[in-house]
């Protein structure tokens, strides 16, 4: 089984990678918006084209995002729990979610499939209810797993032991 | 009720203030050690650390530069919002046991006491107290900045004091500020954020219903207003691009698990089972209010776009125009309480940990112990601090505006690169070193202030302060494991292991 720490590492190398990939691309001109014509202090971000060279790199990016935060978890949850199935599925979901997102974003920039909800465009509709709220699958296992994986009885008496320890060392000092 | 309108805002808020002084007096009879005007005691329960985290986290800036930056960029700056929901999720996986259990066993009142012990070293606590000091200061500069711009609008809108100065705001906010921070230390701070979190949410609750009714067609006229003017601005990642956004998604979630402000409030709760119970509530409250920074935002833009309302002089003027021209008198006087609570929930929390740094941290790097008479000291500390960040955001009001811009900047930025490797990961990692630590704390305040100092910039928007972070990251992982390993005390390791 891969250690955290290690996917951690492995993770943040990768990350400093594609960074690093953004100085030899070519910026295009209004890449990140460009003023209003008529309205002074607004933006206007035009077509969404402008992400054509680089949408693909954005979902990597993405997508090493949301795994550094998945195995900064595990990291926290620690080596000798198993945060199970919910865990897994909720994983699953969460990056499933994001590769969604993008590719909604990136078919309705080359004109093959628009799609509005209400008028709100269907990438905005899934940042909004999918990478907002997902992760209440992980506040989930936090939440109602808390007393066998964050903080179980076991735990509690170890820590007690150790503040025993200390209290006594401290005693015969 | 209109021509009260500024009346009812001035009521609003000078009861709000008379609470706030009523929970200093309260809580200076409950503070009778350092550990209480630091720690409260450590005897905080899940709802007070909950509503505390969520407050500290949205200052001022969720209330007029949030909706300012909707105004300007579109959605860009709801992945600043959307971040919360695996941001809190990581936060409290790392930071919610680990800092309560290490708090209690070392018996510490302050996160570089936490971080001297964890590694061992005395030079990394001391670097991490300057790096905090450093942060605490531009941020406490521009909550008092903004308190103060807050108190002259109504000041002047009210006519009570037509020509009240910049200066004399300052002044008087500070005053404000200090009086029930110096009073009841961390313990009031905490429980007026629980009546700060509890106004903001009932705030944005009331904003948000109004902003549905400003347009006829309700809020689908108000995207397809936005839609038929800049497609991308109301797409996913708004104007300014999916490279930004994602930077910004990063920073501000798992960043905020480096932030000192909130994470301290772990190591204050009466038990560490009262986590469980805070971060679903944290996780509500903050989704909540933010909706006012988004609702505000798409609004007024679509408002200015179809000619409804002339065109703003500053983004940030957004929510005080909707506030005076679309909000019931008395929502308006609850959302300027919200404000300046907001802001003071910030403020506060910031003071308490800098003048923890001040009297206790950096005396012990340099004289091997804190300062004697701590509680008095810490005291004289927050009237000291405050009176430098009051100076300091007079001095850039009136000569150099974009200093504390820079150092607000810095802090989060400086906060989020040094403590998300030293503390979060660190703490929860056996491998971490103290070389490491100290490394990755210097790359982290050397980066930042380099990056804002001399205004580098990262191709498609992404954000200095996020590179910094994973930069410090990087070399705190590598340095850890090509490095020699400290020896571990065998308590320690234990802890970590729980």
């Amino acid at each position: 089984m891969v250690r955290a720490d290690r996917l951690v590492l492995l993770i943040v190398i990768l990350m400093t990678g594609v960074i690093g990939s953004f100085w030899f691309f070519d910026v295009s001109p209004g890449q990140t918006g460009f003023p209003h014509p008529e309205i002074g202090k607004m933006l206007k971000g035009g077509d969404a084209s402008r992400h054509d060279g680089i949408l693909a790199v954005g979902w990597v990016l993405g997508l090493l995002i949301q795994l550094l935060n998945l195995a900064l978890i595990l990291l926290g949850a620690g080596p000798k729990r198993k945060l199970g199935p919910w865990f897994v599925w909720g994983s699953i979901l969460y990056l499933g979610i994001w590769t969604t997102l993008a590719a909604a974003y990136g078919l309705a920039a080359s004109g093959i499939w628009e799609n509005n909800w209400s008028g709100y465009p269907l990438p905005t509709i899934v940042a909004m209810f999918g990478i907002w709220l997902t992760p209440l699958v992980f506040m989930g296992i936090y939440y109602f797993r808390f007393d066998k994986l964050v903080y179980s009885a076991a735990d509690k008496k170890k820590f007690e032991a150790i503040l025993a320890k200390r209290t006594q060392a401290r005693g015969d000092m | 009720m209109e021509e009260y309108r500024n009346i009812i805002t001035l009521s609003f808020v000078g009861f709000y203030m008379v609470v706030c002084l009523g929970i200093g007096v309260w809580a200076m009879k409950r503070t009778s050690s350092a550990k209480d005007f630091f720690m409260a005691g450590r005897n905080v329960g899940a709802i007070v650390t909950a509503l505390a985290v969520f407050s500290s986290s949205l200052s001022g800036f969720g209330f007029v530069g949030g909706p300012g930056l909707v105004y300007s960029m579109g959605l860009s700056s709801i992945w600043m919002i959307i971040c919360a929901g695996i941001g809190y999720g990581v936060s409290w996986f790392l930071n919610g046991k680990r800092l309560r259990l290490f708090a209690e066993y070392f018996d510490s009142i302050s996160l570089p006491d936490v971080v001297t012990k964890r590694y061992n070293s005395t030079a990394a606590g001391g670097l991490i107290a300057i790096a905090i000091l450093l942060g605490v200061l531009g941020y406490l500069a521009t909550q008092i900045l903004a308190m103060s711009a807050v108190v002259q609008s109504i000041l002047q809108s009210t006519q009570l004091i037509p020509e009240a100065t910049m200066m004399a705001c300052v002044i008087f906010s500070t005053v404000f500020l200090v009086i029930y921070c110096v009073a009841g230390g961390v313990i009031a701070s905490l429980y007026t954020d629980l009546v700060q979190g509890t106004i903001m949410v009932f705030a944005a609750i009331g904003i948000f219903i109004t902003t549905l009714f400003v347009f006829d067609g309700g809020p689908t006229e108000v995207v397809m207003t936005l839609f038929e003017d800049d497609h991308e601005s109301v797409n996913a990642f708004g104007t300014f691009g999916i490279i930004g956004c994602l930077s910004w998604f990063l920073l501000f979630g798992l960043g905020g698990a480096g932030q000192p402000h909130l994470i301290t409030k772990f190591m204050m709760t009466k038990s560490i089972e009262d986590s469980k119970k805070s971060m679903p509530l944290a996780f509500l409250t903050f989704s909540i209010a933010a909706l006012l920074w988004i609702s505000i935002g798409l609004v007024m833009r679509a408002l200015v776009i179809s000619g409804q309302h002339p065109e703003l002089a500053s983004a940030d003027g957004a929510a005080p125009a909707f506030l005076q021209f679309f909000t019931h008198p008395i929502l308006a006087g609850i959302v300027f309480a919200a404000l300046f609570a907001a802001i003071m929930s910030t403020a506060d929390a910031f003071l308490n940990i800098g003048s923890a740094v001040l009297v206790h941290d950096i005396p012990k790097t340099i004289i091997g112990r804190p300062l004697k008479n701590e509680l008095q000291m810490a005291r004289l500390a927050t009237l000291i601090l405050a009176s430098i960040a009051a100076i300091f955001s007079l001095h850039t009001y009136y000569n150099s505006k974009e200093l504390v811009g820079i150092l607000g900047a810095f802090g989060w930025g400086t906060f989020a690169s040094a403590l998300v490797p030293v503390v979060a990961i660190g703490f929860n990692w056996k491998r971490a070193t103290s070389t490491a630590a100290c490394t990755a704390i210097i790359i982290s305040l050397f980066l930042n202030l380099v990056l804002k100092v001399f205004g580098i910039t990262i191709p498609f928007g992404f954000d200095g302060s996020a590179f910094a972070m994973i930069i410090s990251t990087l070399i705190f992982l590598l340095v850890s494991y090509l490095g020699p390993q400290d020896q571990m005390d065998e308590d320690l390791e234990a802890l970590i292991e729980i």
